[in-house]
């Protein structure tokens, strides 16, 4: 159960990203919109102390925001990289400000203590998104046009159809899925602190190349991934320094991927 | 009655200060087939760009009664994806709106495939596919999108002698059916024997639009280019002279001897495609061996880089002192270059804005003037208008007088007749036929080497 | 008048500033001063002025290293972890050999910050040639390491004692930049990078080294078939990427912190990635674009200390902006389109 736990946000966030990824270009927002969910979540939920509201309305909101920002990108035909880390930087600003009008704080906002946050659903969610994924992508249209978009814009226009609906789409559909990583870390941590996501939206990232970029090599990817997360928790027991520990997931992902590299050739020929 | 009507059409392209096109009209009517013709450059890809409406024209008045579909003139088909897939595009017959319902595409195919004759096995990745059959399906692809209106730019330059021919019958048939069909081309054999009209443009501008049936062959040569055009004539029967290399490839064995052009040819897949790559890997190791290679937009030249500086890529170092380039060395060249070669456009243009054709004589512009021993050239007038292709043979008959040995790679069999002294036949992956080209040699004779058959 | 306001980049420019306008109206209570301090804060006085081109030096150098590993093809996302080490050595080795202070030894540490981040992006480069691990992911995970690496040497080796921030001693007044415009801070460091950039710019533009560089990057097949090696040329690019950063980093010590203080690369890494991007295709823009940067950073800093404007109100225009920056590359396109 541990393990699933930690795989939870990862998975979420990287098979979203996996979408964007798909439709041609890199979310390099993954990380804001964690961030950025966890705290719409939390902060509906303490005004409203409605579960439900909390979450819908989180979404919704999310939904407009990875719109704008998708929208904006592509018909500024604006670099999305750039834009990718403006919006890292926007919602941070964002957030504080947001934070600091309502709570009057810029640290961290608790929920009550007695709170019960039911987050299992989520992790069912996560574990059926790859295979769920699987199946948009290789049977509906929508995952063939997707998959066409990332390869030729060119061909869809002579098609006559519209290649941006595909990427804006990607990025919302991305938006959404980090959304949901970040309301599981906040509901896990019945709270929003403002390095929720603390890398993890990067992280998602490296585990869409490392699982070349297709749902079921993310799942293993992020099942390392989070594998090395806790063999790193126990090493906190021994005397090791927590600067060197908080190194070791990252050099262990690039053994990963060397590793799996290597094998490239045979993966392939099966 | 027109099924199309284009009045006033502008179009300007600020990245190269190009005036595509200049007030251009177009009138098609229902049921025929109507051919545009011109020299490259001319503007027939924007226009049926515009028509398409890929491009947006800066004014103009359009009306089109129906929908249109396009072949266009670099492939648009996805290598990673099957036939099918590629097929079903845009208008995926679908279960519940969105799942793919793959035995109905299936079906439907199969009957295009049937009604028209077709074979191909749709399951099949594009990336494995022969040119031509690429071009059949890209052809399935718009008869399955359900168009009335069917654009094809340049859609036979890539073929070889039979493959063009089916291609014109398919045409022919689609005519039958009750489609429009509009083809830009620079092959007389595809206006004279399908197009019922044939709109003249040139720069930019329209000139006329002519009858078919009224005119004949040298008139309508005359119409695309705007004058009467020298033939170059090639002596193919002259005794050559020391032999300059001899090749030892899997396909190939023989010599190559100075003032001698060897052409080789085949249909579709013959193995043109491995010995091309064979002659590049010989020709990267050797110093005299010049390449004009037929995958002009990867290897040919560089898109997104300045004209110029795709021009000097290989004789680069003969412009640099101490390390420096020396840009008006460059530009002078360049500018010779493309004056030399009729290129149309700038030296500080990006090489991805020129016109098919223009690409093309910019790969010829490069590796002619390196003046090499030896010159393997792939499809060399591949989409070249008719003036450009007899300036390009005048090139080859120069290199060829000045005791130059030349390598010819090509499906188009009225090239290789014209040009080579040997002419090679290959069929599934091997050289079948070696024959003199002393006049005993014909069209008919090589296409029937071309499928296989020696018996005599 | 009409007409004009169809043109789309005022459209565009009124989409994004009246939103940024609307917020910086709701969030503070003297607008107009907020305003106007971001917009002409830096430019108020020398000491402002200098300070907005004193903090663009280093942001000069990690421009140009990203806009190298652009050009040869690949993506360097490391550039964080490579300043912080650049940072890092060069502090910690000068608290370290006080003792030996003169100029050789301050060379000799450069040099060796140079190198070690040199290595890093090389193997990453090296990684992707020989297994295919994209250099993209890995200059981001070697660089995150480094950070959490350099930490640790930091805080439980370096420590200065009695500080409220986390960081090193501060560095023999001998290593210190010079001043070149008292009373602000800028430092001789700016003249440096920017030699350094206007050199490199000439070399990409105008040699026939940087001829082969650009087009290995832009396509290997046509690359390989002229004849030119371009996987030296690829490996090299990254590595030379990160050997600025590094640089960037000994520069940030030198002349802007006099000290290595833990998280604080001035968002470089990502600024200079950004602002390579923005340079688009020609490199000596990348002058124009670091100090477009600066310029709002300094604004975003101005506005802070003389209005009522949060850093975080700041930082949400200076995203906003961003948009509009980034579009404007494809400014003339636009403008061409809708000319008539
Ligand atoms: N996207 C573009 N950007 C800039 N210039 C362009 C673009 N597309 C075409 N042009 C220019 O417009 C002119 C007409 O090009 P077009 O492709 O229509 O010619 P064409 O008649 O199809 O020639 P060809 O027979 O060689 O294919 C050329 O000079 C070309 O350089
Ligand atoms: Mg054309």
């Amino acid at each position: 159960m541990d393990i699933f736990q930690a795989m939870t946000p990862f998975l979420l966030a990287s098979i979203g990203g996996l979408y964007t990824e798909y439709s041609g270009t890199t979310n390099v927002a993954i990380e804001g919109y964690m961030t950025m969910s966890a705290f719409l979540f939390i902060t509906i939920y303490k005004i409203t102390g409605s579960y439900f509201l909390g979450i819908t309305l989180a979404l919704i909101l999310i939904i407009l925001l990875s719109f704008i920002h998708s929208y904006l990108t592509v018909k500024l035909k604006a670099n999305s990289i750039i834009t990718g880390l403006a919006v890292n930087m926007g919602f941070f600003g964002l957030i504080s400000t947001i934070e600091f009008k309502l709570f009057n704080t810029k640290g961290v906002i608790f929920l009550e203590r007695t709170t019960r946050l039911d987050s299992s659903w989520l992790i069912v969610v996560a574990l059926i998104l790859p295979l769920l994924t699987m199946f948009i992508i290789n049977k509906t249209r929508y995952g063939l046009r997707l998959r066409i978009r990332g390869i030729s814009k060119k061909t869809l226009m002579y098609s006559n159809i519209n290649p941006d609906f595909y990427r804006i789409s990607a990025v919302i559909v991305s938006g959404i899925l980090a959304g949901l990583g970040g309301i599981f870390l906040a509901m896990e941590l019945r709270s929003f602190i403002p390095n929720i996501s603390a890398g993890r939206g990067w992280i998602s990232l490296v585990i869409i190349y490392l699982g070349r970029k297709h749902p079921i090599g993310i799942f293993f990817g992020c099942l390392i991934f989070s594998i090395t997360q806790i063999f790193s928790n126990f090493s906190q027991k021994m005397a090791i320094p927590s600067d060197i520990i908080l190194a070791f997931p990252y050099i262990l992902t690039l053994v990963a991927l060397i590793l799996t590299s290597r094998t490239k050739v045979k993966k392939d020929s099966l | 009655m027109n099924i199309i009507e284009m009045n006033h059409i502008c179009k300007y392209f600020h990245v190269n200060n190009t005036q595509a096109l200049d007030n251009m009209r177009l009138s098609v009517k229902q049921g025929e087939i109507h051919a545009i013709v011109g020299e490259n450059g001319a503007g027939k890809s924007t226009l049926m760009k515009i028509l398409h409406n890929i491009e947006k024209c800066d004014s103009g008045e359009i009306t089109i009664s129906g929908n249109t579909g396009m072949v266009s003139q670099h492939f648009r088909l996805i290598d990673e994806l099957s036939i099918l897939e590629n097929i079903i595009i845009g208008v995926e017959p679908c279960k519940m709106g969105f799942l793919i319902d793959n035995k109905q595409s299936k079906e439907s195919i199969k009957r295009i495939l049937d009604k028209y004759g077709f074979h191909l096995d749709i399951n099949e990745k594009v990336g494995n596919l022969s040119i031509g059959q690429k071009q059949l399906v890209e052809i399935i692809k718009i008869i399955f999108n359900n168009s009335d209106i069917l654009i094809f730019d340049e859609p036979t330059s890539a073929l070889s002698d039979n493959e063009a021919h089916k291609l014109r019958e398919t045409l022919l048939s689609l005519k039958k059916n009750g489609k429009t069909i509009i083809i830009i081309s620079h092959k007389i054999k595809d206006i004279e024997s399908i197009s019922d009209r044939f709109t003249i443009m040139r720069k930019g501008q329209y000139i006329e639009t002519v009858e078919t049936k009224n005119v004949n062959l040298d008139e309508i040569s005359r119409h695309m280019s705007g004058s009467d055009i020298v033939k170059t004539i090639i002596n193919t029967t002259n005794s050559v002279g020391k032999v300059l290399y001899s090749f030892n490839t899997k396909q190939l064995k023989t010599s190559i001897h100075e003032n001698e052009i060897i052409g080789i040819t085949g249909y579709g897949d013959c193995g043109l495609h491995t010995l091309e790559n064979d002659l590049e890997e010989i020709s990267l190791k050797n110093e005299n061996i010049g390449y004009v290679p037929s995958d002009r937009l990867g290897k040919g030249v560089e898109l997104n880089s300045l004209l110029k500086e795709t021009m000097i890529a290989k004789k680069r170092f003969n412009f640099s002192k101490i390390g420096l380039l020396q840009t008006k060395r460059i530009n002078d060249y360049c500018n010779g270059l493309i004056r030399k070669f009729n290129i149309k456009g700038y030296i500080n243009s990006i090489t991805g804005t020129l016109s098919g054709g223009n690409l093309q004589k910019t790969v010829l512009a490069r590796v002619l003037d390196t003046d090499p021993e030896i010159l393997v050239l792939c499809s060399p007038t591949w989409g070249i208008d008719l003036e450009s292709s007899n300036n390009i043979y005048n090139q080859i008959k120069l290199l060829k007088d000045r005791n130059r040995g030349i390598i010819l790679l090509s499906s188009d069999i009225d090239e290789i007749l014209k040009l080579s002294n040997r002419i090679f036949v290959m069929y599934k992956g091997n050289i079948i036929k070696e024959l003199k080209n002393d006049g005993s040699a014909s069209q008919e004779i090589i296409g029937k080497f071309s499928s296989g058959i020696i018996n005599d | 008048m009409i007409r004009l306001f169809k043109h789309p980049v005022i459209l565009i420019l009124l989409l994004i500033l009246c939103p940024t306008t609307i917020l910086i109206f709701l969030l503070s209570n003297d607008p107009l001063l907020s305003l106007t301090s971001f917009f002409s804060g830096p430019f108020s006085n020398t000491y402002h002025l200098g300070n907005m081109l004193n903090s663009s030096s280093p942001l000069l150098l990690t421009s140009l290293g990203a806009y190298i590993a652009l050009k040869s093809n690949s993506f360097n996302l490391g550039g964080e972890g490579q300043v912080f080490l650049g940072a890092t050595i060069t502090a910690l080795l000068s608290v370290y050999f006080d003792r030996y202070a003169n100029y050789g030894t301050l060379g000799l540490i450069i040099l060796i910050a140079i190198i070690a981040t040199g290595l890093i992006t090389w193997l990453s480069a090296w990684l992707d040639s020989r297994y295919h691990v994209n250099s993209l992911i890995s200059t981001y995970l070697l660089s995150m390491a480094t950070i959490h690496i350099c930490n640790y040497f930091i805080t439980q080796k370096f420590l200065k004692e009695g500080s409220n921030i986390l960081a090193s001693d501060k560095i023999n007044d001998l290593y210190k930049l010079k001043n070149i415009l008292p009373p602000s801070t800028l430092s001789s460091g700016f003249v440096i990078a920017l030699v350094i950039v206007v050199i490199s710019s000439f070399i990409l533009k105008y040699t026939i080294l940087g001829y082969e560089f650009k087009i290995s990057g832009r396509n290997t097949k046509f690359a390989h078939s002229m004849g030119i090696n371009s996987n030296i040329y690829k490996i090299s690019g990254l590595t030379l990427s990160g050997s600025l950063h590094g640089l960037a980093g000994v520069l940030l010590v030198l002349g802007n912190h006099h000290a290595v203080i833990v998280g604080f690369s001035n968002n470089l890494g990502w600024n200079g990635l950004s602002s390579a991007l923005l340079a688009g295709s020609k490199s000596i823009m990348i002058i124009v674009t670091s100090l477009l940067y600066s310029y709002l950073d300094s604004g975003s800093n101005y506005a802070t200390i003389t209005s009522d404007l949060t850093i975080e109100v700041s930082t949400i225009v200076k995203s906003v902006l961003f948009f509009v920056i980034s579009s404007k590359i494809i400014k003339e396109q636009i403008i061409y389109r809708n000319k008539k």
